[in-house]
Parts: C-alpha cells; sequence; structure tokens
C-alpha cells in the first residue's frame, strides 16, 4: 500500500510540473507571438508613415485645408482613436473618438506605440515640408487590437487546454493508480500462490513420508488384527469393545491419511452443463444422513448456464456445510445468481462467526480455529475452486454468522 | 465661370470655417495638469464634442478671484449631488485661454468628502470604459471639438 501512494504521488507531481512546463512554454510563446506582432506592426506603421508624408506634402502644396480634410477622411476609420496636424510644433486641427483625449508623443517620431485602456495604441507621425518653408506633422493615432485579441483568444485556449491536459493527466492518474493496484494484488496473490504451492510441495513430502511410513505398517497390523479376530471370544463383551476400538482407530487412521494425502493429490476436472436444482437436490439428501439437524435453504435462482465439474462442486459445497455444522451452525443459506458475467455461489450460516484476524489465513493449510478441525476442509476448497478457475473468499461478523462467496 | 466662382468661394468658405474650429481645439494635454480650488458659481449642460452628449460644464470662483470653466463629463455618467456654493477642488488638465480666460478639463473632482476620478493619467475618458450604449454606436466616425 505504501508503495501505492508513493507511486500515486511521483504521478501527481509529474503530472502537475508537466502542467507547470506546458503553461511555461504557453506564456512563452504567447508573449513571442506578442512581440513579432507588435514588430510587424512597427513595421507596417513605417510603411504608412512614408504612405502618410507623400500623399500629405503632395496635398499641402493645395493649402492646409485639402490636408485636414483628407485626415478627417482617415479617422472615420473604424480603428483610428485620433488625429492631429501641427504646424511648427502648435496644434492646428485634431480629432479624438474619446472626449479631449489627445495622448500625443512629445517629439515626432515616426512610429510609436503606447498602452492605454483601449488596448495597444499606435501612433504613426509623419514630418511635411510645405512649399512656403513651414514645418509640419501629420499624427494618426489607431487602436491596434490584434494584441488584445491575440491575449484573449491565447487566455482562453490556455485555459481550455490547461483545462484538457489536467482532465488527461487526472484520467491517466486514475487509471495507473487502479493499473497499479491491480498489480499489487496481482503479485500479492502470485506471491500468496508461490507460497502455497511451497506449503503444498512440503506437505507433499510428509504425506508421501506418511504413506509409506505408515499405511504400510497400518495394513499390516489391520491384517494381522484380521487374522487374530476370529480367535477372539465374541460373547465376551470386554473383548468385542477392545476390538471394535482397534477398528475403529485404524480406520480413523486411515480417513487421517486420505485427508492429507487430497491436498496434494491432482485434482481432475471433467466439466459438464451445471444442473444447480440437481445438485441441490443431491446435497440435501447426502447431507440429510451425514447430520440431519443442520437446515439447508438451497435457492438456484436464476443461475446462468454453467460448466464446471459437479462432482467438484458437490464436494466444495460439502466441505463448505461441515466446516459451518463444525462451528455450531443449525441453518445455511445457499444462494446461486449472475454476477457480471460469472456465476456467484454464496453460503451462509448463522454459527459464531469467524473473528477478523482469522479471516486472512482461514484457507491455510493445517489452519483450524475448531477443537476437531484439521485445517484440512477449506485449504482444499480453495484448491478446488481454484482448479475450476474460480475464487472464493469469507466474509464474516463475528457473532453474526460466516458468508463464503464463490466466484466461477 | 460663375459656376467655378461660386464654387471656389464655397470652397474657401468651408476652408476658413474648419480653420477657425480647428485652431480653437484643445484636448486633455498630460503636461499640463493643474489643480485648482474654489466655489461652484454655475452649472450648465453644454454640447462641447458634437452632438454626442451633453457635459455638465462648472464655472468655479478660486479664492484669488480666478474664473475657470470646468468640463467635467457626460451628463449621464455623473451621478453625484453638485450645487451651486459648493467648495470643491478640481485636478486637470489646465488650458490658459488668454485675456484672464481659463479652461479645465477636470480629472479628478473633490467635493463634499468625496473624490470622483474622471480620467486616467493620460486623460482617457473612464465612462468610455463602461460607455452608454448609445455612446458607443456614435462614437464611430465622430469628429473633433471645436470650441468658440
Amino acid at each position: 500500500m505504501k508503495s501505492s501512494v508513493r507511486y500515486l504521488a511521483i504521478v501527481i507531481f509529474l503530472s502537475a510540473a508537466s502542467i507547470g512546463v506546458f503553461y511555461f512554454l504557453n506564456l512563452r510563446n504567447r508573449r513571442a507571438v506578442e512581440f513579432r506582432t507588435l514588430e510587424l506592426a512597427m513595421s507596417e506603421g513605417k510603411t504608412i508613415e512614408k504612405v502618410l508624408a507623400k500623399a500629405a506634402a503632395q496635398l499641402l502644396v493645395g493649402g492646409e485645408t485639402p490636408l485636414v480634410r483628407f485626415m478627417n477622411e482617415i479617422f472615420a476609420n473604424e480603428q483610428v482613436v485620433y488625429v492631429a496636424l501641427k504646424r511648427s510644433g502648435r496644434l492646428l486641427h485634431a480629432a479624438s473618438k474619446y472626449e479631449g483625449y489627445l495622448p500625443l508623443s512629445s517629439e515626432v517620431q515616426a512610429v510609436t506605440t503606447f498602452d492605454s485602456p483601449l488596448g495597444e495604441i499606435i501612433e504613426v507621425a509623419a514630418k511635411l515640408k510645405a512649399p512656403s518653408g513651414e514645418l509640419y506633422s501629420a499624427h494618426i493615432g489607431y487602436h491596434f487590437s490584434v494584441i488584445g485579441e491575440i491575449r484573449e483568444a491565447a487566455g482562453k485556449n490556455l485555459l481550455l487546454m490547461t483545462l484538457m491536459q489536467a482532465a488527461i493527466i487526472l484520467v491517466l492518474v486514475l487509471f495507473l493508480y487502479s493499473f497499479n493496484r491491480q498489480m499489487l494484488r496481482k503479485e500479492s496473490e502470485i506471491s500468496r500462490e508461490r507460497e502455497e504451492k511451497e506449503r503444498i510441495q512440503e506437505i507433499s513430502l510428509i504425506t508421501a513420508g506418511i504413506n509409506h511410513e505408515i499405511r504400510n505398517p497400518l495394513n499390516s497390523l489391520y491384517l494381522s488384527f484380521q487374522m487374530l479376530e476370529p480367535m477372539l471370544d465374541p460373547a465376551d463383551g470386554e473383548v468385542a469393545f477392545h476390538s471394535g476400538s482397534i477398528k475403529k482407530e485404524i480406520q480413523r487412521i486411515r480417513g487421517i491419511i486420505e485427508r492429507f494425502s487430497s491436498l496434494t493429490h491432482e485434482i481432475r476436472v471433467r466439466r459438464e452443463a451445471i444442473d444447480w436444482p440437481g445438485i441441490s437436490e443431491e446435497l440435501r439428501s447426502n447431507w440429510k444422513k451425514e447430520d440431519p439437524r443442520l437446515d439447508i435453504d438451497f435457492d438456484p435462482g436464476t443461475a446462468p448456464p454453467l460448466v464446471s465439474d459437479r462432482s467438484l462442486i458437490i464436494q466444495v459445497m460439502e466441505n463448505l456445510l461441515r466446516n459451518a455444522a463444525e462451528a455450531g451452525a443449525a441453518h445455511v443459506s445457499i444462494r446461486v445468481e449472475p454476477c457480471r458475467g460469472r456465476t456467484r455461489v454464496s453460503i451462509r450460516d448463522d454459527g459464531p462467526g469467524i473473528p477478523a484476524e482469522r479471516l486472512k489465513t482461514i484457507f491455510d493449510p493445517f489452519v483450524s480455529f475448531k477443537a476437531k478441525g484439521s485445517g484440512i476442509g477449506l485449504a482444499l476448497t480453495r484448491r478446488i475452486i481454484g482448479q475450476l478457475g474460480g475464487k472464493i473468499d469469507a466474509e464474516s461478523v463475528e457473532g453474526r454468522g460466516a458468508e463464503f462467496v464463490i466466484l466461477l | 465661370m460663375n459656376k467655378m466662382k461660386a464654387s471656389l468661394a464655397l470652397f474657401l468658405a468651408m476652408a476658413s470655417s474648419l480653420l477657425a474650429q480647428a485652431g480653437a481645439f484643445h484636448f486633455f494635454d498630460p503636461q499640463k495638469q493643474a489643480d485648482i480650488q474654489g466655489e461652484v458659481q454655475s452649472l450648465a449642460y453644454e454640447d462641447v464634442y458634437g452632438k454626442r452628449s451633453k457635459f455638465l460644464v462648472l464655472t468655479i470662483l478660486s479664492p484669488d478671484q480666478r474664473l475657470f470653466r470646468v468640463e467635467v463629463c457626460p451628463q449621464w455618467h455623473f451621478e453625484n449631488d453638485i450645487a451651486v456654493g459648493m467648495k470643491i477642488r478640481i485636478q486637470g488638465s489646465l488650458l490658459d485661454e488668454g485675456e484672464g480666460k481659463f479652461y479645465m478639463i477636470a480629472r479628478e473632482l473633490s467635493f463634499q468628502g468625496e473624490r470622483m476620478v474622471l480620467r486616467d493619467r493620460k486623460g482617457f475618458p473612464l465612462w468610455s470604459q463602461k460607455g452608454a450604449p448609445e455612446e458607443r454606436r456614435n462614437r464611430k466616425g465622430s469628429g473633433g471639438r471645436g470650441k468658440g
């Protein structure tokens, strides 16, 4: 979990850094575009100044009036904020679209730019000399809206792009986080399975030893007992009791050896169409013989069609019923229903439940919290379910029964 | 020939009229900012910028008995109460029209404990930023201001 959080922190940090770098580059790019646009406007202004100088000089030959009229015509243009005509440095004529606003530059420069509440203003000023020798200057100030538009559009785009990038990164982070969690879960499952395999291998060795070292002497013992049995007096009650005990104990030892062996035996799966009502019927009938006190409520519900091993499924269910009965449950309810394209089988009992700290190890071999338990039943159940390509989990609240959920 | 003479006469008349107006044009000159104080002598609404909108124009008498005509702002923009006799302080661009006449384009007014900013430092009229809708429509291509 710690590594998952660290991983998430790294991804978030990288995402934030990437948004930061993107924002910085975009800002730099916008400034470069603004600067270049202004340069182009200045260059355009210089051309306008040359045209203005030429036209105004020609008009001035006919006197000031044609030039004033010309300036007024220029003023009618929407982008033009003001026009002014100076003679020997004194204002001769001016017009402004904003009452009294005439921010003329103090020196006559071909092109100047300045900021205003309207945005950038470019002033083009042409110096002229009348045939009389008098010096004139014609000024045109026009609103250069392009930069404002670039800023506005770039601001909107930047916001949009940043939001989009943040959304993409968020989705990516969530995807990576979920992927990482899945991987960690899988890794932990693999590691658990490996540990279990190792334990099973150890158990196999022990079981093989038991088989070899105990089963044979046990068989000899049973044979010897069978040979001895006819020589005993069946009428003698004490003899009958002891001979019965010997038989029973030999059978019990055999049973234990069989169950130990079952953990290591290869499980062969024979697949067929599963008939849940049939399984329900067989389970009830089998169980009536084994423990009639246990009340079983089996609801096959709307179980989807399933191809699996019928006898293994019955074995699993019997193991779980046995587990519930041994734990002291009086009632078991079994439900079969579809779940995301799979079959979900729930076996819920009304026993004392399983303490939370024991839930993690309940399926481990030789782990049992019951007085008579061997710790083989649930381990074998999980092994069978694994072989069937399914999964089993246990849920319980202590004192309120336990529920085993199988996904097939 | 008579037609030509008439056209020339009309052209000369127009030219002289334009020049007469142009010669009187003044504007908010940031280089000529001044600060005056005095008492409001009169209030009037005048067509100082053509027929765009009537402007509030005050006449102020300073303590040294000089008279100033002060162009404030369009009628629709002025929302305060002002009356003859009020003490007022005005900052703006001052034009000496000669013969003891002074004309000021106000940038900031202070009266009755209130301060009202009308233009920015370069004289841009702040009402143009919010602007009356009809004002904006009329702005396109409207001409300069002549003051007689």
